[in-house]
């Protein structure tokens, strides 16, 4: 399900032959996969089988143990320090444990990756981000809360804003549905769903059927640390091969 | 020949042998590659200290917070902690009849106070509050995945963490010594003064007269690389826990050792470049 020809410039991120070892275990086990420009593309699997390490290997957030992680054909353990900023400035990341910085309130959460892509920007300007990024999926709390005062589901929301705050052009969501209502949930997947209209490349980490049905155009099935299926999504939901179907079968 | 009951003819000696030569080879690989990453991370820290002043108002938080907590929140206990070993060295003193005149009580004050044990000790008090403060905050900040939200907005988490503490603590440790010198040469000069009626005014005058340059650069120098190898080596350890909440303690506990070895070597050297100099 792999065979089909696209040409390079459509492919912005490419994981070659990548391994992550804990210790002699291979959490990633010679991975290859690559995310198409302009697509959603939902990364599942059981619990344990590296959707998450391959998530944050092609963000450029961990170096591989061998192999290669290509941003627009450039290998990410190539850049120099400008050329890493330029390229996190271009992407956002959701993570599974929301990641918010403790000792920083929420309003200084979304700020931090406004003023580090533009330091120019006035207080005002910040301001007004903050306050279209929160009105945008509904999250009334107060600004000036520290993340250990609000909810999972809350933290998880700000980790999502902080990850779209900067309107990257590369969106990497890991398991962005967990902890959250379902009301929050319908209001961040419109939210991605703007950015999939927008033609943001979009990558989610998922085990919901709900989210991979509402966003996914394409499926890539990981087990044990290794790449089992990648196509398009109907392909792959319907697909009777033994191997797809027991990992399938387990979505929530 | 055998050794233990063993020929050393024998394959079963020489894959014991074998054995140990091959531990021993990765032990040394091992530690040959931590001690290049070491020194990596460090002159990595040093290279962004260098160029902090560009990041304009990111990391400038965190500098005034290291510095209020280093600086501001241990003047309290590294004065009383310099008080108390300057009246140790009064009440101990005047008990020699040669202490009070020709200026031994000053030189006395001074040597220990202001040039040896005083930058010392303040640099223990903030290896055991800021040192540990560091490894524990920054270890955590691991387990939580902070550091991989700074690099996913682009921002590098040692410019942004490790940088203003290091330039923090080695400001703080500067002015902490300064402070907590003046207050203990002052306060043992005060108790001098009760204790032998004399008249504080003169055993100022005194100390002021036998007060010197060196001594001043002495301190100084001492306090600043102690403040530099506190930090570099909180942020050092910090940023190497792992994945588990388990290695922060560990951490931090080897982060204290290795900094109070580290301190005490500086100024063993400190005082060797001293004497050579002619102070």
């Amino acid at each position: 399900m792999t065979g089909e020809h696209v040409p390079a410039a459509e492919i912005p991120v490419v994981l070659k032959e990548v391994s992550i070892l804990f210790g002699d275990r291979p959490a990633l086990d010679d991975l290859s996969l690559s995310f198409r420009r302009g697509l959603t593309t939902m990364v599942t699997g059981a619990s344990g089988c590296g959707k998450s390490l391959a998530l944050k290997a092609a963000a450029g957030l961990i170096v591989p143990d061998n192999g290669t992680v290509l941003f627009e054909g450039r290998a990410i353990r190539d850049m120099g320090e400008k050329e890493y900023q330029r390229m996190q400035a271009r992407t956002g990341f959701q993570f599974q444990d929301a990641a918010l910085w403790a000792n920083q309130t929420l309003r200084q959460n979304l700020a931090l990756p406004l003023l580090a892509a533009d330091p120019g920007l006035t207080e005002a300007d910040i301001s007004g981000r903050i306050a279209e990024a929160f009105a945008s999926v509904g999250l009334a709390v107060d600004e000036s809360l520290r993340p250990a005062t609000v909810s999972m589901g809350q933290r998880k929301m700000v980790s999502f804003l902080r990850a779209i705050i900067t309107e990257p052009e590369i969106l990497f969501l890991d398991d962005p549905g967990s902890f959250l209502d379902q009301g929050s949930l319908r209001k961040l997947l419109a939210r991605v769903k703007a950015f999939k209209d927008e033609g943001v490349t979009i990558a989610v980490v998922t085990n919901n059927r709900l989210i991979g049905e509402a966003l996914s155009d394409r499926v890539m099935v990981l087990s044990g640390g290794k790449l089992v299926a990648d196509g398009p999504y109907r392909d792959i939901m319907e697909s009777d091969d033994p191997e797809i179907t027991s990992v399938l079968r387990d979505l929530a | 020949m055998t050794v233990l009951g063993e020929s050393i003819e024998s394959p079963g000696f020489r894959h014991y042998i074998g054995f140990m030569i091959e531990a021993l080879g990765r032990r040394i690989r091992s530690i040959t590659a931590g001690i290049s990453y070491a020194l990596g991370f460090q002159l990595f820290l040093f290279k962004e200290t260098f160029f902090f002043i560009r990041k304009k108002r990111i990391g400038y938080r965190v500098l005034i917070m290291q510095i209020l907590f280093t600086g501001v929140e241990a003047l309290s206990i590294t004065s009383l902690m310099s008080l108390g070993l300057g009246a140790v060295i009064i009440i101990q003193g005047i008990q020699l009849p040669e202490f009070l005149s020709g200026g031994l009580l000053y030189r006395i004050l001074i040597i220990v106070i202001a040039r040896e044990l005083g930058p010392l000790l303040t640099a223990f008090v903030v290896i055991a509050r800021s040192g540990s403060a560091i490894t524990t905050e920054l270890g955590n900040m691991v387990v939580s995945h902070e550091m991989e939200a700074y690099m996913s907005v682009g921002i590098h988490p040692v410019s942004q963490l490790g940088v203003p503490r290091l330039i923090g603590v080695s400001f703080s440790m500067v002015i902490l010594t300064v402070y907590s010198n003046v207050f203990g040469l002052l306060g043992s000069l005060g108790l001098a003064s009760l204790l032998t009626r004399s008249r504080i005014v003169d055993l100022v005058s005194g100390l002021f007269a036998n007060f010197y340059l060196v001594d001043i650069v002495a301190s100084v120098a001492k306090s600043f690389v102690f403040g530099i190898i506190i930090a570099s080596t909180a942020v050092y350890y910090g940023f190497s826990v792992g994945g588990a909440v388990t290695e922060v303690p560990v951490k931090t506990i080897r982060s204290i050792g290795m900094s109070i070895v580290l301190c005490i070597i500086a100024d063993a050297l400190i005082i060797l470049l001293t004497i050579l100099g002619g102070g």
